[in-house]
């Protein structure tokens, strides 16, 4: 119970206050915004195109509103020493840092709503298979936030958080199969796609809509957990290695 | 156990109220629980006024003053401050050294680093120097005192001090040891007490035309630079590397 009032007490606040900073405001909604606003006119071959689409702009919307937050709430606290606050705290650091991360997995959660409202105000999306989609979302969500947390611990400040960010944000979109896939890509980068999660994200997203996966959507759910698992569990150690050791 | 770092550590977008609400659900204080006790925080840092008000419009001291407030909302038995009056005005630090006693006669057990040695000779019952991140020394105030308490001190003003006048005051009182802090002043010390109106007419009749003749009560800070060794100088320099002194009441 305890640690519970702490974990809703982290966790309010910074949904309160950081949701809407600046830097997340530009990375976290304007451009994913801007970004599935321009798929969508761009898509203008017809209104069957848009659940081919949503995959992508949802996964988009995510990834970036994530790691914009996280960038926000780590590095900001960071640099003004609130994060010892919180270290300080007699909390177990692995629930502290579920806390301090589940704010972001709320945002990009939240954020891949947009794109699905309105897709939903243009085109039928009574189709949508729920029950991959939305612990899809999730997972990505997760995973997303999870990689934020990996660059904001390496980094001292936002605006180094964002462009850091922005190096593993942007190829990703091009090499985890949003908008054309995989298959299609050089040889020699398929594999990097592969390691990559959210490759595993949104081939599940593509079942979800109804549109051809390229894996099995089993591995896809475990893959999508090995990474979540494996980046947070990183993240915690380089904390520990650099903040507190 | 609650820590109060140098840095006013609070959050800036939150109000007063709302950062004291915050540090007790970091302990796990139930809403009412917390709500209470962080206006009764309020009242008692004299920030009532400035509750509702952004943390970051606060002044130095009214900062200061919140974030002591923030490391006691869980009521700990045992507080760690961190140079809490540096860099804030004189009002505001003499308000936090009250703070601090009411705290301690509370039944707060403080421990206080603060490169000032008169504010630990004032509010700590035992004392500890730390030089170079070591601690040197560490005892109570009383036994700090008691050990430069039999020196008899006092410092005569004048506009110059002939060596040679200066070197036979020994042989003329015997037991006195003198130096030089300034070529105006002369400090005189001495195991035993000795007749301070006997050298001034010792030092008139040499043609010193003694301006004033005080008694210097030891304080903290002598017993810190006999114990360390560290002249005035020195004990800046260490100030800005960092090092210091540190105590506990």
């Amino acid at each position: 119970m305890r640690y519970g009032v702490a974990f809703w007490n982290i966790l309010l606040k910074d949904m309160r206050t950081y949701y809407l900073k600046p830097p997340n405001v530009s990375w976290g909604i304007i451009f994913p915004l801007a970004w599935t606003g321009m798929f969508f006119i761009r898509s203008g071959s017809g209104l069957e195109s848009v659940q081919g689409l949503l995959p992508g702009v949802m996964s988009i919307s995510i990834l970036f509103g994530t790691t914009s937050m996280l960038a926000v709430t780590v590095t900001f606290e960071k640099k003004g020493r609130s994060f010892e606050r919180l270290l300080l705290a007699p909390i177990p650091f692995t629930l502290l840092m579920l806390a301090k991360t589940s704010g972001a997995i709320v945002f990009g959660i939240a954020n891949s709503f947009v794109p699905l409202l309105l897709a939903s105000a243009i085109a039928d999306l009574a189709g949508i298979q729920w029950h991959l989609v939305a612990p899809a979302i999730v997972l990505i969500a997760m995973a997303s936030t999870f990689l934020g947390l990996f660059v904001a611990v390496s980094v001292s400040e936002v605006f180094e958080a964002q462009t850091f960010s922005n190096f593993i944000r942007f190829p990703m979109i091009f090499l985890c199969g949003l908008f054309f896939p995989i298959s299609s890509l050089p040889a020699f980068l398929q594999p990097v796609s592969y390691a990559l999660p959210l490759t595993y994200g949104v081939d599940i997203l593509q079942a979800g809509f109804s549109n051809p996966s390229a894996m099995s959507i089993p591995l896809d759910f475990a893959m999508l957990g090995v990474f979540c698992v494996g980046l947070f569990l990183v993240s915690l150690r380089n904390i520990n290695r650099r903040w507190i050791a | 156990m609650g820590i109060v770092p140098d840095d006013s550590n609070l959050y800036p977008e939150l109000t007063g109220f709302s950062n004291l609400c915050f540090c007790g659900a970091l302990y796990g204080m139930h809403k009412s629980e917390r709500e209470s006790r962080a206006e009764y925080l309020l009242g008692l840092f004299d920030l009532k006024d400035a509750a509702n008000r952004k943390f970051a419009s606060y002044s130095r001291g009214m900062k200061r003053r919140l974030t002591i407030a923030a490391g006691i909302m869980h009521r700990p038995p045992i507080l760690f401050l961190d140079e809490p009056t540096t860099g804030i005005d004189v009002a505001s630090a003499r308000q936090v050294r009250q703070l601090i006693g009411e705290l301690n006669r509370e039944g707060t057990t403080v421990f206080l680093t603060t490169h000032y040695i008169e504010e630990a000779e004032r509010l700590c019952d035992r004392i500890a120097f730390i030089v170079a991140g070591r601690i040197v020394l560490d005892d109570t105030k009383y036994n700090l005192m008691r050990q430069s308490q039999g020196q008899h001190i006092v410092e005569f003003a004048a506009s110059r001090f002939p060596p040679e006048v200066v070197a036979s005051i020994p042989a003329a009182f015997p037991g006195t040891e003198t130096e030089e802090p300034s070529g105006e002043v002369l400090r005189v010390t001495s195991r035993a007490p000795f007749r301070v109106g006997s050298l001034v007419v010792f030092l008139e009749e040499r043609g010193i035309a003694v301006r004033e003749a005080r008694e210097i009560r030891p304080s903290l800070e002598d017993v810190f630079v006999r114990v360390t060794g560290l002249a005035a100088m020195e004990m800046r320099r260490e100030k800005e590397r960092g090092g210091g002194s540190g105590g506990g009441t």
